[in-house]
């Protein structure tokens, strides 16, 4: 489900989130992108017994893997984890990932699940920092 | 002024904008799905969220190319290399 599409609107799924909230989510991962050059991408579901090798594949099955940043998120299971490819690790280490991560948990233990998200995708956009001042 | 007069107008404006507020309160907002709160199930399924493309070679309905599940086959490179976890 791609925010981005023509969605048909009488036909809203019933998806987590209300379109909105999908608006919120859908802006801030492009302006992210827009930004950095970076291909921010968000997962919302369940990451299962070992969510940080899932995270991982996740982020493995990206198209443009060297060049993104995956943050997944679980709910049910109250676990996030931020994955950088390899390019985007050297403008993203990993205590900025975590600086970002700590702040989402933060807004996600109050239930704020959008705000949350958003929060973290601006922090992680304000850490790697515009295109041209990247460290290669 | 009457009774009935002095009733309606310091009693009934009250009760009325009481009751105007309530109905906004309650009726306004979100009610299909309740709000998220940690600790409860999440019967969701999982979905995937990108931007829209950055490049303007890319047509504007088209994703990155991604595998299908959440479990690709062993063997696959491994593109992670750093990031952070998190819980709450």
């Amino acid at each position: 489900m791609v925010p981005g599409e023509d969605e048909d609107r009488s036909a809203v799924p019933a998806g987590p989130f209300t379109p909105k909230q999908l608006a919120r989510l859908d802006e801030a991962l492009t302006l992210s992108s827009r930004e950095t050059g970076v291909q921010f991408s968000l997962y919302v579901g369940a990451l299962g017994a070992t969510p940080r090798r899932t995270a991982e594949d996740l982020h493995a099955g990206l198209g443009a893997a060297a060049n993104s940043v995956l943050v997944a998120v679980s709910p049910g299971e109250r676990r996030l984890e931020i994955v950088t490819g390899e390019q985007t690790a050297k403008r993203l280490p990993d205590r900025s990932c975590a600086l970002a991560a700590l702040s989402m948990t933060s807004s996600l233990t109050g239930g704020d699940l959008v705000g949350g998200i958003v929060n973290g995708l601006r922090m992680l956009a304000d850490q790697a920092g515009k295109p041209a001042l990247a460290h290669h | 002024m009457t009774v009935v007069q002095t009733l309606l107008i310091y009693v009934g404006l009250p009760a009325l904008g009481f009751a105007v507020m309530a109905v906004l309160v309650y009726a306004g907002g979100n009610g299909r799905s309740p709000r998220y709160r940690p600790g409860r199930d999440w019967n969701h399924e999982d979905v995937w969220y990108l931007p829209r493309p950055i490049s303007s070679k890319a047509p504007a309905h088209s994703a990155p190319e991604l595998t299908g599940g959440a479990a690709p086959a062993e063997g696959v490179r491994r593109t992670a290399r750093g990031g952070a976890s998190g819980t709450w």
